[in-house]
């Protein structure tokens, strides 16, 4: 247990201290936006990986309906939550980004809008998760998963026609509009570094669940036997 | 509040969040593995009193 | 037995003990009056205003009242076992679903019907658009909120904090069909815009998710 937590710190800050080294110190400075551009580097790749592990959430569940292997509902419970993590860091960093340079915390346009619904989907499939009694949380939550990622494009078509109906500004411009291409190496640089990153919080979380299950199972072998 | 200060806000907050996430995980992880040596002690401890009956 | 006909026959059971003891037609109905009451007084909007808002304020009114309904679904069932009765038996599992989803359905119509004529008068309501599109939403739009709520008040069965598990799983995943609902209504009720794409996209919705619930019912059936 010490070598891995060892192993995962050292892992972690080094991803962490390279990315940040390159956004903040290697990437040249944007022109029109100034320093406070370099948020972008951790907003859009927070949000990469955090759309890739709802992705992985929706394939675990459906695995686990199908072959109803503890395996798959671990992976599907640690993507779910790393997801809602990075998801999370996307939204708190796109409100930091948009204060400064559009003089709003936040507005309902149809991106920030999409990613929040998002957001609050998975976040009500970990609450399902939690308050489920019982031993058949597992499908249920399968079951939801399917619903939550079902959602999702059409999340995204209705919102971006309700913000064609009513405009509003919008938060930043696309992550590839244009970019430099010092802004674009750096950019490809911590988009791997983070989908790395998001693999060995997944990884964690996954040995996490997995070694919660093998407790569990322990206690209800032990209290079978009598002895516990 | 000057753009830079957002930008050190941001990346100082990425950084919390994804360290006390990881901290998070391993205590966890410990607990988990405390409470697992818990269990097996006492199955040992019943099953070797069950061998050998006090009485 | 065949899926229609013992789709009917539950149906109809619902029916008679609801019309009997009209427990959660008085309850829903109730809930919703005093919704539109209280956001009365918390905007006091003019006449202008009101059309602008009604369209958000007629659905949020309808989606907790519809949430009343959608909480008592299964407690009789499993009041009486009837789900584990169920469980046994060589009955199609979608015949008791959609039996459900249209009992609910059906309460939610009645209320929404009950409901349109107050609403017209506390908020001087006129609608600029055809009256026959606001039926259709309102149809498309109820079905969206009732297969979805029916299906996750099943899932919600054996958690803590029933209740409120129902609406927390419930509202993100029908965000689109309340953007849809709510944005139509005030298209039609204003003139100003017109609503088909919102109705396209309630009916893709209804059938998505309709097609989903039931793909998946059985396999949460058994799982309680």
């Amino acid at each position: 247990m010490k070598k891995l937590a060892i192993t995962s710190i050292v892992l972690i800050v080094a991803l962490l201290g390279i990315t940040s080294y390159f956004a903040l110190a290697v990437a040249p400075t944007e022109a029109t936006m100034g320093d406070v551009q370099r948020i972008f580097y951790y907003h859009v790749s927070s949000g990469w990986v955090g759309m890739l592990c709802f992705f992985v959430n929706f394939v675990a569940s459906i695995v686990y309906l199908w072959k109803r292997s503890a395996a798959s509902d671990a992976l599907a419970e640690a993507s779910a939550e790393v997801g809602v993590v990075f998801c999370g860091v996307l939204l708190l960093l796109g409100t930091l980004w948009a204060k400064p340079v559009w003089g709003i915390w936040w507005t309902w346009d149809a991106r920030l809008t999409t990613t929040l619904v998002l957001w609050l989907i998975y976040v009500s499939y970990l609450v399902l998760r939690r308050f489920s009694a019982g031993g058949q949380t597992q499908v249920l939550a399968a079951a939801f998963a399917i619903f939550g990622f079902a959602d999702v494009p059409i999340v995204y078509m209705s919102i971006r026609w309700f913000r064609t109906q009513h405009p509003s500004p919008v938060i930043g411009g696309g992550a590839g509009s244009g970019m430099a291409p010092a802004i674009w190496h750096v950019f490809l640089l911590t988009l791997v570094a983070f989908t790395i990153l998001g693999a060995v919080f997944v990884w964690l979380r996954y040995k996490l669940a997995t070694q919660e299950q093998a407790l569990e199972s322990a206690h209800a072998q032990a209290a079978l036997k009598g002895v516990a | 509040m000057s753009s830079i200060a957002f930008l050190k806000l941001a990346y100082t907050a990425a950084w919390i969040i994804y360290l006390g996430y990881l901290a998070r995980i391993l205590l966890r992880m410990k607990t988990v593995e405390a409470e697992r040596e818990e269990l097996e002690r006492t199955t040992a401890k019943s099953a070797a009193a069950l061998k050998h009956p006090v009485s | 037995m065949s899926v229609l006909r013992l789709t009917r026959a539950t149906l109809m059971k619902d029916l008679r003990m609801e019309w009997r003891s009209k427990d959660a037609i008085n309850s829903m109905l109730f809930f919703a009056l005093l919704v539109v009451v209280i956001f009365s007084f918390a905007f006091n909007p003019t006449a202008e205003e009101s059309r602008l808002i009604a369209g958000g304020l007629i659905w949020v009114a309808f989606l907790f009242a519809a949430v009343v309904a959608l909480n008592q679904t299964w407690a009789r069932e499993l009041r009486n076992q009837v789900l584990d009765a169920y469980r046994v038996s060589p009955a199609p599992p979608n015949a008791l679903f959609l039996a459900k989803a249209l009992g609910n359905f059906l309460f939610v119509v009645v209320l929404e019907c009950l409901m349109a004529p107050l609403f017209v008068i506390f908020y001087e309501l006129r609608s600029v658009g055809p009256l026959w599109q606001l039926i259709v939403v309102a149809l498309l739009g109820t079905w969206a909120l009732v297969v979805n709520g029916t299906f996750f008040a099943a899932l919600s069965i054996r958690t803590r904090s029933r209740e409120i598990m129902l609406p927390l799983i419930l509202f993100p995943i029908s965000i689109p069909a309340l953007l849809g609902m709510v944005d139509a209504t005030t298209s039609i009720l204003t003139g100003e815009a017109s609503p088909d794409f919102w109705i396209k996209m309630l009916a893709v919705y209804d059938i998505v998710f309709t097609a989903i619930c039931l793909l998946l019912f059985e396999t949460v059936l058994n799982a309680e």
